[in-house]
């Protein structure tokens, strides 16, 4: 049987999509996160520390979390950049910079 | 899976794995009345290892449950009771059906009683009134009503909710009914279960490497691979691609070993009555650490066939059910070799304790830059140890050589 994706991340990006605030965009990372590591303690995760090497996310957990955000935000964020997304701060500021915004619903 | 003939209408407690024995219902993904095609989910079964989504391989109508939530079966009994579609009972043999699994049953670690006729005779009642008053929903429809948080009562009674009504509903809800069911779910208090689930798994690890620490006289051989220009292309090939497309190195890695292992086959198989069975293909078990402590292995079968592309695509697909705790039938297949890989940060190296029957587990260490000698210069490079725990009952250390040798060969031609 065909794996069907759940959620709103299953919905298409379009150009209509809404742009987001930073505080969107720090909620979309932290709820990304959550859904890959369910145990950790994101919400008391600090935004300038290395939060792969805080929630243990491996090279496998990182493309799923990127892979997440692109769906979520309409940004993807090729592995040139990896080095500028460090901590939440810095991944939060990519996205916000280059446009992040909710996918078109309906 | 089960064995569902003309005159077996039932549906038995599948074998996931040569070492099940039994194994409990916990959820059932379809109800009495469910049109079911072949491939579709019908409940997840709990066994030592994890949770298993197990499914049909014919279509038929789901009549009736036979064992309550929870309840221990025995592998090979009924669990529900089904008919067989139009057509599907005329063929008596099932088409296509998991390869590993069959064998499991076959070797005759499973015996199936046959069903009794009059079990089979009530059916036929059971059908119309588990049907009668109420939609029929197909399993799809409902694993996509309940992912999006929409009812069911929404549909009139009598007529067949196909997933598309669903998703339809779906759009029609608009954001907010369907981001209730996509926020993650609150902690609950599953915790208990949790730990129930985390002992059991570690009592059936701790059986398993007792067992292969007792009876297998374990070699290591070990090497280091240069992997700086497998990285390299790796990167190039990644640069235009987004998040869902790019490999990563252990998919690499894995095709080259599956090719090895395919190659050098004598590392490849099970060591049963004091002698060694080869395997056909690499049924590649994937050593998938938990985030919560302990284990799962699951396979890809076939994995000497798989391109990395492929190969990325099954890892992503098996860890993501693995870490979830719902892994497939196919999943639970017996593997044929086995690879445990630290992953990037993780430690130079492991020498690994093979599990029986196999008699190859293969380690690889973390990603490390270390002085080597190129072209008699000494160079920074990035390595990845790797090491062979062979069997020596099987095979002996030049087997193993052998084995790297091939396995570094072929990276040098990957992705």
């Amino acid at each position: 049987m065909i794996e069907t994706p759940s959620g709103p991340e299953s919905a298409e990006h379009t150009t209509d999509a809404a742009v987001m605030s930073r505080d969107d965009v720090l909620d979309v990372v932290r709820e990304a996160i959550v859904r890959i590591a369910p145990d950790a303690d994101v919400a008391g995760l600090a935004t300038d520390v290395d939060y792969r090497d805080e929630v243990d996310l491996d090279s496998m957990d990182f493309l799923a979390l990127l892979t997440a955000l692109e769906r979520r935000t309409g940004v993807n964020i090729p592995e040139i950049d990896y080095a500028d997304i460090g901590t939440l701060d810095q991944l939060v500021d990519y996205l916000t910079a280059r446009g992040a915004a909710a996918p078109a619903t309906g | 899976m089960t064995e569902i003939g003309p005159d077996d209408q039932v549906y038995r407690m599948p074998s996931l794995g040569a070492d099940m024995t039994e194994g409990r219902v916990i959820e059932w993904l379809v109800e009495p009345g469910d049109h079911l095609e072949r491939g579709d989910l019908v409940a997840v079964v709990e066994t030592d290892k994890s949770d298993i989504e197990v499914e049909v391989f014919h279509p038929c109508v789901v009549e009736e449950f036979l064992v309550e939530l929870g309840e221990l079966v025995g592998v090979g009994e009924p669990v529900a009771r089904i008919t067989m579609a139009d057509g599907a009972a005329a063929s008596s043999h099932p088409v296509e059906r998991r390869q590993p699994v069959v064998s499991a049953a076959a070797s005759g670690e499973v015996s199936r009683p046959a069903p009794s006729a009059a079990t089979t005779a009530r059916t036929s009642t059971t059908t119309t009134t588990a049907v009668r008053g109420r939609a029929r929903v197909s399993p799809r429809a409902r694993r996509l009503a309940g992912e999006h948080g929409i009812s069911l009562d929404r549909f009139p009674d009598g007529r067949v909710v196909t997933g598309d009504d669903v998703l339809r509903a779906v759009r029609e809800a608009g954001p907010d009914e369907d981001r209730a069911a996509d926020e993650p779910s609150p902690a609950t208090s599953d915790a208990r279960v949790e730990v129930d689930r985390a002992s059991a798994m570690r009592r059936t690890i701790a059986r398993r490497m007792e067992r292969a620490w007792a009876e297998i006289p374990h070699y290591h051989v070990t090497d280091t691979l240069d992997v700086t220009d497998v990285l390299q292309r790796i990167q190039v090939h990644n640069a235009e691609l987004g998040p869902a497309e790019r490999l990563l190195l252990p998919a690499v890695l894995n095709v080259a070993l599956a090719d090895a292992a395919h190659e050098v086959g004598e590392l490849n198989g099970w060591w049963r009555d004091d002698r060694f069975v080869a395997s056909s293909g690499v049924d590649l078990g994937i050593v998938v650490s938990l985030r919560r402590g302990g284990i799962v292995v699951p396979t890809i079968a076939g994995a000497e066939r798989l391109d990395s592309g492929q190969m990325m695509e099954a890892m992503r697909e098996l860890v993501d059910r693995a870490r979830r705790g719902r892994l497939r039938v196919a999943d639970a297949a017996e593997a044929s070799i086995t690879v445990s890989n630290l992953g990037e940060a993780g430690a130079a190296s492991v020498l690994g304790v093979i599990h029986p029957p196999q008699v190859a587990l293969i380690g690889l260490g973390g990603v490390r830059v270390e002085p080597l000698v190129v072209d008699d210069r000494v160079e920074a490079r990035r390595v990845v140890h790797v090491s062979v725990a062979g069997d020596h009952r099987a095979h002996d250390g030049a087997t193993a050589s052998r084995f790297i040798q091939h396995l570094t060969r072929r990276l040098e031609s990957l992705p």
